[in-house]
């Protein structure tokens, strides 16, 4: 019996306890209690996964649909339910300094029977552990966009051009940046275009792991062809990889990141993929142009705690071309597995989490464009390309002092093949092809010939990051509520065999001199690889007193670049990157925020290590009728253009705003103003150079001999040949200030209608350090012309561009039928360019001698007579004001929800096909109509009859 | 009941899935050019760009925002569609049914005959295909087309009704017309041709709704609509393609007066299409003729380095009203509409701030129907139609006008159907007199043609349960006076290809003749239809001294529908 006494006092003891904890639950803690129900039958659902956005507080309903957040922090809060085969519901709500606030939460079969539906991006998101201004895309909003990449989803964010869905041409995202059409060229003016923008720094993170452009070469350099299609070399990372139908969440720092994220100037998107046991979805869309099929599908595996899924993608964009039909294919996959090991651990949040979770992901994808030949249009010509990788993550977490050790590694093996034909002509043309400096009797390249060519490239990134993380409820008053420290270090090279032609007959279109010569093939395994580091400490701060609250978010990060691509070799570069945000809330319906950061960006590989430039001068060229007659030499000089110098290009980023949520009564708004500052953006300089140029006698030359004739060595003579080295300099200032703003008009209940409107002004500048020496055939003649003694050279101009996009969103529903339409306007406002340039005489900045020595003018000296001869109209750039009209382009859709939760969607992009807007010489060309049909199938509700 | 029809076919089980799978994946569409088509909409349905019918229920496609507007088609002849019995609901009477006005929308969906359904819906996937001699310069010579429909009506809330259809299709031309717009064959005397009939594929999307209620004893309502095209050819070394944007908006009222059920409404449209195409000829060249009414077109060679960019910007204004009456058991209604339409068509970017061609119409159009149950288990229908057209057109190398013309199309339609037993019968029949007078004051020539097609088709079912077969057939002899246009001198080569065949298909005594047979099975609480038709249409006499085409013109198509809902 006194076993039985002992077991009943405990018992006794546990209720009291279990009473007393309950009591205090009840009336101490804040919580947020409630019950989730189906929606229509009102009937309770089990299972629900309930949690507060933000914080790592989760939840499941019982049997009777009920469920308890505790020690949720008090304020303004999401809760999101999910559950497999619903719709995801998020609601709003203000959770007292102490005690409950109820909700109860119906859930729909489809997103599409939601009063609320969620289309656009979150106007209040905050990416995960994150205070900076962001945009956050839940899977409602992915669904809803009409995209076939991550590109199309991105255009939620305010400010972003809408763009035609499809695979035409690589994906891009200028963020936080005005892009132009053009591109940077050789320190341009053009530029900067969105790839480089986005190579200017756009992190893309991948299912937490970065993914990286920075080791793609396909290109042929800076003096060769611009590779047509499909290759994001010298830009960012090409989004079409990442299918659009793959995405659960995807959030876009667009203002200053935590420390933890590195590699950037501009901001930082995170996406995750629909990993988890979910049941299969088919989702297929069909355009004149597209089609594409795609399946998403987990399953749980020997316990609820390990989860394989599997997604498929498989895309298809036919491009109309004046002379070639194209084709774009896509094909992506996925497989990830999650494994959880041991007991709950209990964090300092009260929430528990197994003592081991692995993730691992093996991703997949292939991008492939053809253009064959057509014989019947253009003999020869066809381009091809083929891009493929496989990347393998890892992410461990295990419990560790409170906090959670996470140990990130991923590889990402990627092999690319670029092969075009054109037909080149061009006159008869002394070559040479020697591969190293020296002297040689050349040959003739004449005539048409098929100029093919074929890059290929193998970029290898192996990246691992370790980091601790401490996360708890800090309570009221003041308290550390994240504290973060980690490092990281990433390796990229390229293990492709490279740039290949037939060097007697060269595919580069650019015309010969006498001097420049033809780039020569290289191999990209001999390129050094890029080697990068990283130290960051991070901590939240978090102060509280009641529903008011304020928060910090302080950190540093120390970025560097290691010389010769390996880690033991030295520093090359560093940066010490603080970083600080807080935020605010005086009242409920109020936030006030604004932050400071400096961030960092590695240079590409191609620019660490640019290939090599040859230069082929022409010491004979004795052209006769007679072809077996004729007799050229030429003196190869090979100079390597690689800058010592270049390191991590630096941007200062500062921020404000403020956010006002009235709910759905009065509306919300957030503004957000921003001063972006890159400062040693890579891009190319012009140095001048000299070069000797050998002039021979020639002997047997006799006509009618058939024979070529004789160099007679040594040389008659040299003289002096300027030349110009292209290299890349931390030369570029991208400046771009704004303000973005997302408005969410209050709901018309009676027409079931709501108006969402977000846009951005920004202003964006860009300078280099470059020099403008004038056009091609100004310099041709200097190179060639021994009577030229020097020409003036000018500073490069500048362009400074203003533009405002205002995006109305305008979405009717009609939850009875099952039918949202989503109407979108877009407008363009306020559309300027203007190009800083002096164009007078006396606008020279110098002059160039024939010795390749650049001799500064003063100002004040420019006048003098003795630069009378360099007192000419600037050649080239005139600088000046371009405006567009405003303007404006709508886009519709339709979709109708089908049985067992499916959903078909009618898009038209462009639905007035407004096509053309002069004003003066400018013109701007949208893109043109573009409609089509999505399908959606959930077929786990479809084998459950709907 | 309600409850059903308004989830659609939300909740219609795996089949209907499936069967939306098959619909979305499988494009359509019905590859009919412009038609002979009475304005009441009981033969073919017109649509933007008069190239397509929408299969399922004739009736249920005039409502349509996206009609031609203050435009008469001149259409291939085609034989009537006849009632289909099985094709969806019986015919509803009203403004909303014969004219599109969205004010009464909702109360003539829902009040109904005794028997009918407050909602219906259908999935239709249909093919179809035409070819033969018997066709213009412009049209398309052989065609095959798949379709998805999806369209149908459901109460909303206790005082709105909802309607919609969306339509996507593929067509496949193994030789296009001369033509580079969609459907050539309508007022404007503008066309842009070129000497080549590529291989074409065209793809299509329609999506068109409307949305009524009764408040407060008025009826008001808004329909909208928008289309979209594309096409472009295919395996011939040379692009021509094109896209078509047609934007389309009536916002209407109506007002119960205290007397004798008295109704009277109001409606205004909006449409503003635009077309654009554009031709490559590389490495062929091509010569680019601009049809300018009756003058000889001038050839333009077309090389790679000389594409042509036309685009044609449509707008068109109406504004109705309706009246409507309960007299004698019978139900009247009156719709007149008077509009305005401004056509201009833009050749390359540099003239796109000015238009090159212009042409300016305006006119009316006037319903007049009358329906009334006979008995328990009959119901007749009949409308009378007028459309009047008249339009300038002026060019861009000439002041002033160039030509003018008067349209005029008049029509008497009726339709017929009764019930005994298991049997069922319709029959729909009528009368259509068009006529078109041209003038063209640049080579001083002038064409009045005047065409008169009347039509009568019948059916006849027979139903088991809720299965149901159905076999029809209908007939459309066309009559044609004042006489065949003189050929033009022989040097004018461009016109007797392009231009002369037109006019003598017009001048031609023809007719068209169509059988269909149709099958009804229930599956579970749905309809599955599936349904077949042939078509010919020849000359009664081979007339070719005046270029007129010979031959015949045969067409055919295949549909299965699922429907839920609407008594029959």
């Amino acid at each position: 019996m006194p076993a039985s006494r002992l077991s009943r006092a405990c018992l006794a003891l546990l209720a009291v306890l279990a009473c007393a904890a309950r009591a205090t639950a009840q009336t101490g803690e804040p919580r947020v209690e409630g019950t989730v129900r189906l929606r229509g039958s009102d009937a309770p659902l089990a299972g629900a996964t309930v949690t507060v956005e933000g914080t790592a507080l989760q939840a499941r309903t019982d049997t009777t649909g009920r469920f308890v957040l505790l020690r949720v922090p008090p304020g303004p809060q999401v809760v999101a339910v999910r559950r497999l085969g619903y719709a995801v519901s998020r609601t709003a709500v203000t959770v007292p300094a102490a005690g409950a606030v109820t909700i109860t939460v119906r859930m729909a079969r489809s997103s599409l029977q939601l009063d609320q539906l969620v289309v656009t991006a979150d106007r209040t998101g905050r990416a995960t552990g994150e205070l900076g201004t962001a945009s956050v895309m839940d899977r409602d909003a992915i669904a809803n966009q009409v995209a076939s990449s991550l590109a199309g989803v991105l255009e939620l964010v305010p400010g972003v051009p809408l763009q035609p869905p499809g695979l035409d041409a690589p994906g891009q995202f200028s963020l936080r940046a005005l892009a132009q059409s053009g591109s940077v060229g050789v320190g341009g003016v053009s530029g900067p275009g969105a790839a480089e923008i986005g190579a200017a720094g756009t992190l893309i993170v991948l299912d937490g792991v970065p993914l990286s452009n920075n080791a793609n070469l396909q290109t042929v350099g800076v003096r060769g062809e611009v590779v047509p299609q499909a290759s994001a070399a010298g830009g960012g990372v090409d989004l079409r990889r990442i299918p659009a139908t793959t995405l659960e969440r995807v959030e876009v720092i667009r203002g200053i990141p935590s420390a933890r994220w590195g590699d950037l100037t501009q901001g930082a998107i995170i996406v995750d993929t629909r990993a988890a046991a979910a049941a299969p979805e088919f989702a297929g869309r069909m355009d004149p142009r597209t089609g594409e099929g795609n399946l998403v599908g987990g399953r749980s595996l020997a316990s609820a705690r390990q989860a394989l899924t599997v997604t498929g993608n498989l895309a298809e964009t036919r491009n109309l071309r004046t002379l070639s039909s194209a084709t774009t294919l896509r094909g992506a996959g996925q497989v990830a597995h999650r494994l959880q090991m041991g007991a709950l651990r209990p964090l300092a949040t009260g929430s528990g989490v197994p003592r081991l979770t692995a993730d691992t992901r093996v991703d997949w994808w292939r991008l492939r464009f053809d253009s064959p030949e057509r014989p019947d249009v253009e003999p020869g010509r066809n381009s091809f390309q083929d891009d493929w990788g496989v990347r393998l993550a890892e992410r461990a977490r295990v419990v560790l002092a409170g906090g959670v050790l996470e140990w990130t590694a991923a590889y990402d093996h990627q092999q690319q093949a670029t092969r075009e034909t054109r037909r080149m002509s061009r006159p008869t043309t002394p070559f040479t092809q020697r591969l190293d400096s020296g002297f040689a009797l050349g040959t003739y390249v004449e005539g048409n010939y098929l100029g093919a060519y074929e890059l290929l490239g193998a970029p290898r990134l192996l990246f691992s990051r370790l980091e601790w993380e401490l996360t708890r409820f800090p309570g009221s008053g003041l308290g550390v509520a994240q504290l973060r420290v980690g490092g990281e270090a990433r390796r990229e090279w390229n293990a492709g065999e490279g740039y290949r032609f037939e060097i007697s007959r060269p595919p580069q279109t650019s015309p010969f001199n006498g001097t420049v010569g033809f780039d020569r093939p290289r191999d990209f395994r001999d390129v050094p690889a890029l080697a990068t580091s990283a130290l960051y400490a991070d901590s939240r701060l978090s102060a509280r007193r009641g529903v008011r609250f304020a928060e910090v978010q302080a950190g540093v990060r120390l970025e560097a670049l290691h010389e010769g691509g390996g880690f033991a070799q030295g520093v090359r570069s560093a940066q010490l990157q603080p970083r600080l945000t807080g935020q605010a809330a005086p009242w409920p319906w109020l936030r006030l925020r604004a932050g400071y950061g400096v961030v960092s960006k590695a240079p590409a590989v191609s620019q660490l290590s640019p290939a090599r430039q040859f230069y082929d001068l022409v010491n004979v060229n004795r052209f006769t009728p007679d072809p077996r007659e004729r007799l050229s030499a030429l003196t190869t000089y090979v100079r390597d253009v690689r800058n010592p110098a270049l390191g991590l290009s630096r941007a200062s980023k500062r921020e404000a705003g403020l956010e006002l949520d009235g709910g759905a009564r009065w509306g919300a708004l957030a503004v957000t103003w921003f001063d972006d500052r890159i400062r040693g953006a890579v891009t190319l300089r012009r140095d001048p150079d000299l070069l000797q140029r050998a002039r021979y006698a020639l002997a047997d030359t006799g006509r009618g001999t058939g024979q070529p004739g004789r160099v007679v060595q040594p040389p008659l003579f040299f003289e002096p040949v300027p030349v110009f080295l292209d290299r890349f300099v931390n030369g570029g200032r991208l400046d771009t200030r704004g303000v973005e703003f997302t408005a969410q008009l209050p709901v018309i209940p009676a027409l079931r209608t709501r108006v969402e409107v977000s846009g951005a002004r920004l202003e964006t500048g860009f300078a280099t350090d470059d020099r403008d020496f004038g056009p091609t055939s100004r310099l041709n003649d200097f190179q060639v012309d021994t009577a030229i003694r020097r020409v003036a050279y000018f500073d490069r101009a500048s362009t400074r561009s203003l533009r405002s996009i205002v995006t109305w969103r305008v979405v009717h529903h009609q939850p009875e039928l099952g039918f949202v339409i989503t109407a979108t306007v877009q407008q363009r406002l306020g559309d300027e360019r203007r190009v800083l340039s002096r164009s007078d005489s006396t606008a020279f900045a110098g002059y160039i001698t024939r010795a390749g020595v650049l001799v500064p003018v003063p100002e004040s000296r420019r006048l003098d007579p003795e630069f009378a001869d360099l007192r000419r109209l600037r050649p080239s750039i005139a600088g000046g004001v371009n405006r567009l009209p405003d303007d404006w382009l709508a886009s519709l859709q339709v979709a109708k929800s089908l049985p067992g939760g499916g959903r078909l969607n009618f898009y038209v992009f462009n639905a007035l096909d407004r096509l053309i807007s002069f004003s003066g010489s400018s013109v701007r060309a949208r893109p043109s109509t573009r409609f089509g049909v999505e399908l959606t199938i959930p077929t786990a509700s479809w084998r459950r009859g709907g | 009941m309600m409850a059903r029809h308004a989830r659609w076919f939300c909740g219609a089980g795996p089949a209907a899935t499936a069967l939306a799978v098959l619909a979305a994946l499988v494009a359509c569409v019905s590859a009919v050019r412009a038609q002979d088509a009475p304005p009441g909409g009981w033969s073919r349905a017109h649509d933007s760009n008069g190239a397509a019918t929408v299969a399922g229920p004739a009736w249920f496609a005039a409502w349509t925002p996206l009609r031609p507007s203050i435009d008469i088609a001149r259409g291939l002849l085609r034989a009537p569609l006849g009632p289909g019995l099985l094709a969806g609901p019986s015919p509803r009477a009203g403004a909303f049914g014969v004219a599109g006005a969205p004010g009464a929308l909702a109360r003539d969906l829902r009040l109904g005959a005794p028997g009918d359904s407050t909602g219906w819906s259908e999935l239709r996937l249909q093919r179809a295909g035409e070819s033969g001699a018997f066709r213009r310069p412009l049209d398309v010579a052989d065609a095959t087309v798949t379709q998805g429909t999806g369209q149908g009506w459901a109460p909303v809330g206790r005082r709105g009704v909802a309607v919609g259809r969306f339509v996507v299709d593929r067509e496949w031309h193994d030789a296009a017309g001369y033509a580079q717009r969609v459907a050539p064959y309508w007022s404007s005397p503008f066309i842009v041709t070129d000497s080549t009939t590529p291989p074409t594929q065209r793809t299509r999307v329609r999506l068109e709704g409307a949305l009524g209620a009764e408040l407060a004893g008025f009826g008001v309502g808004v329909a909208a609509g928008l289309e979209s095209r594309e096409h472009t050819s295919v395996n011939v070394p040379l692009r021509r393609s094109g896209r078509a944007a047609t934007p389309g908006l009536v916002v209407g009222v109506e007002r119960v007066l205290p007397w004798a059920g008295v109704r009277v409404g109001g409606f205004h449209t909006w449409s503003e299409a635009n077309e654009t195409t554009v031709l490559n000829a590389a490495p062929l060249p091509t010569i680019l003729y601009q049809l300018r009414g009756y003058d000889e077109p001038f050839g333009f060679l077309v090389t790679e380095s000389t594409p042509v960019f036309v685009r044609n910007d449509r707008r068109a204004t109406v504004t109705g009203g309706t009246l409507e009456a309960t007299v004698l058991g019978t139900r009247l209604v009156a719709v007149h509409e008077r509009g305005r339409r401004a056509e201009d068509q833009y050749q390359n970017l540099v003239s796109r701030v000015r238009a090159t061609e212009r042409w300016r119409g305006g006119g009316s159009t006037t319903h007049l129907q009358a329906s009334r149950p006979l008995g328990a288990s009959a119901r007749a229908l009949l409308v009378g139609s007028r459309q009047v057209l008249t339009g300038t057109a002026s060019r861009a190398d000439l002041t002033g006008v160039a030509m003018d013309g008067q349209d005029e199309l008049l029509a008497l339609e009726g339709d017929l159907r009764a019930s005994r037993g298991r049997w069922s019968a319709g029959v729909l029949g009528g009368v259509q007199r068009r006529r078109h007078d041209r003038f063209d004051y640049v080579v001083a020539r002038r064409t009045a043609l005047a065409v008169v097609t009347p039509f009568l088709g019948g059916e006849l079912a027979r139903s088991a349960g809720r299965a149901a077969v159905a076999v029809g057939a209908s007939r459309a002899p066309r009559r044609a006076t004042g006489g065949s246009p003189p050929l033009p001198p022989r040097d004018q080569p461009t016109y007797r290809r392009l231009v002369q065949p037109e006019l003598a298909y017009e001048a031609a005594q023809s007719q068209a003749v169509a059988g269909w047979l149709s099958a009804r099975v229930p599956v579970a609480d749905q309809l599955l239809v599936v349904s077949a038709r042939a078509e010919r249409a020849t000359p009664r006499e081979q007339v070719t001294a005046r270029l007129q085409p010979s031959g015949e013109r045969t067409a055919w198509s295949v549909g299965v529908g699922w429907q839920r809902g609407g008594a029959r």
